[in-house]
């Protein structure tokens, strides 16, 4: 490992990840002693790093709808023939937001079944407002004079779009996807609440059974993945930094 | 060849460009000239279609811009404009590359042109080529701006007040070097402005503008000896309108060749108004004239100013 992998605070937060999934099974005897009224002190219904696996495909399923439409959304609102539409768009987007998930969820089963289709929709509508918002931040922050000399020197619609409006903006719209998808591992924990299994699980289950050594581990794995992907994210920006300028 | 006939621009009640008729030879140096609102902008814009006429037609060699397709009749008139607008994101290189390479042009040809560009504008290549836009001043920003404007080796340059952020030095050098382009090519140049000096110095016939209107179109002399109205009036300045005259011509204009007379001495290429000020500040009536190598080419005499021609 070099230097410079040691010094990145994403290597030590993916190792303290790796070896708390290691350990966790075998940490019987600590959570023990410090629960010592509880029965199961660790969580083992189902394996904590499957529980990984399904929360991070649950936020990245999610997260790319939600990037994949607020980005759109973000474009077209923002385009002459669309601007009439921001408001609305804007609008609607911010109700979405305004619902909590839980409400969502509760709403969304009866019509759609318990299952990962309802989870996926409330995580989806809590995650598009802050990409569209920013995508409409950073397309708007575009300076005229830039747009204008790239119309007036005769790039297309699409050429200004591609080649001057998505890289300029591209660092605040990551920004707003980052934002998105680190609320999104919070409220996956939520998923476990309608039967999809997520790092919610032993919370939901540990809540329900006034076990606060569940709860514990998974909080703890949550929020260890959370700054992990904002740390991933760190690197995300430093990639379109240098691909704006190609 | 550029030709309005009864162009205008509607912005609700307010006729931003009001049936303007003008036309535009190949290779003229056009200057539209008027006070801020008086629709300069409005009316150079609506020449490579970014704002559209509500009425009207403009031609481009004969034909309507409207029958044109907007990005090829963009490339074919290079634009610059007050706040230049480089690409932040891309180098110097880049910037000026953008056309060409909207234009499949094959790298080692764009870079060809790059670099000759530079040249002309006399930014050093070894230092600019990979310097991004914030890392320059103003003034070279602008080089890059017309570079970048050039590079397709366009029929023509809309240029949008491009000098009027610039300090007094860095404009004036900036006047000197689109002059010498202008020379140099042949191009078509539309040049707004507010200021009636670049008009003067820089004009091969100019259009003065008022709300909306052209009130006069002449060359910088008309202008100044046969204004059409009060406004034109104001704008040439009462007072000093003589010596604005001085300065549309050379001294290379009005010299007497030959054996060279006078202590002090002023090259050929300086305008009548630089040797009339020379005289005043040296306290002589007449002036040795040299060429650009410094040799002794005639005289001017402070009569030779004054003579109608």
């Amino acid at each position: 490992m070099t230097m410079r992998t040691l010094r990145d605070p994403l290597t030590w937060v993916v190792l303290v990840l790796a070896a708390l999934l290691a350990l966790l099974p075998r940490a019987e005897s600590f959570f023990a002693s410090l629960f010592p009224w509880l029965e199961r002190p660790i969580y083992r219904q189902e394996s904590f790093l499957a529980l990984v696996g399904a929360h991070l495909g649950l936020v990245g399923a999610s997260s790319a709808a939600a990037s994949l439409i607020g980005i759109i959304a973000g474009i077209a609102v923002t385009r002459p023939s669309g601007a009439e539409f921001r408001a609305i768009v804007t609008t609607i987007v911010t109700v979405g937001q305004t619902f909590p998930p839980v409400a969502v969820l509760a709403i969304a089963v009866p019509v759609m079944g318990f299952g990962t289709l309802p989870a996926l929709a409330a995580l989806f509508l809590y995650g598009v407002l802050p990409i569209l918002e920013s995508t409409i931040a950073g397309l708007t922050a575009v300076p005229v004079a830039v747009r204008d000399a790239a119309r007036g020197i005769g790039m297309s619609d699409g050429a200004v779009l591609r080649r001057v409006d998505l890289p300029l903006a591209a660092p605040v719209i990551i920004a707003g996807v980052r934002t998105s998808v680190i609320i999104n591992v919070g409220t996956a924990a939520i998923a476990a609440t309608v039967g999809v299994r997520s790092l919610g699980l032993p919370i939901i289950i540990g809540l329900n059974a006034a076990n606060v050594a569940y709860v514990l581990q998974g909080a703890v794995l949550i929020g260890l993945m959370a700054v992990a992907l904002d740390l991933a994210f760190e690197r995300v920006l430093s990639w379109i930094e240098r691909w704006r300028r190609l | 060849m550029i030709e309005f006939e009864q162009a205008t621009r509607r912005y609700g009640d307010i006729a931003a460009v009001d049936g303007v008729s003008l036309r535009i030879e190949r290779g003229e140096f056009f200057v539209i000239v008027g006070s801020s609102g008086a629709g300069k902008s409005t009316l150079l814009r609506m020449i490579n279609g970014l704002i559209p006429c509500s009425a009207g037609t403009i031609r481009i060699d004969g034909r309507d811009i409207r029958t044109l397709n907007a990005e090829d009749l963009r490339r074919r008139l290079g634009y610059v404009i007050q706040s230049i607008g480089l690409f932040p994101h891309w180098t110097v290189a880049r910037n000026i590359a953008a056309v060409p390479d909207l234009l499949g042009w094959p790298a080692e040809k764009i870079r060809a042109r790059t670099l000759a560009l530079l040249l002309l504008l006399k930014l050093d290549h070894e230092v600019y080529l990979n310097k991004y836009p914030h890392q320059l001043s103003i003034g070279q920003q602008q080089r890059v701006g017309i570079a970048r404007a050039l590079a397709a080796d366009p029929e023509g340059l809309l240029m949008d007040e491009p000098f009027a952020a610039l300090d007094p030095i860095t404009r004036e050098a900036l006047q000197r070097e689109i002059a010498s382009i202008h020379r140099g090519s042949g191009k078509t140049i539309i040049f707004v402005t507010h200021d009636m000096n670049e008009a003067l110095m820089l004009a091969s016939r100019i259009a003065v503008m008022d709300q909306g209107r052209v009130v006069q179109v002449g060359t910088a002399a008309e202008l100044l000896t046969k204004p059409s109205n009060d406004f034109v009036r104001s704008l040439v300045g009462r007072d000093d309108a003589g010596l604005m005259l001085l300065s549309t011509e050379k001294v290379a204009d009005r010299m007497r060749h030959g054996a060279g007379e006078g202590e002090t001495s002023i090259t050929a290429e300086a305008s009548l108004r630089q040797a009339l000020s020379r005289m005043l500040l040296v306290r002589a009536e007449r002036l040795a004239v040299v060429d650009n190598a410094g040799r002794t080419i005639g005289t001017i005499d402070i009569g030779d100013l004054v003579r109608r021609r």
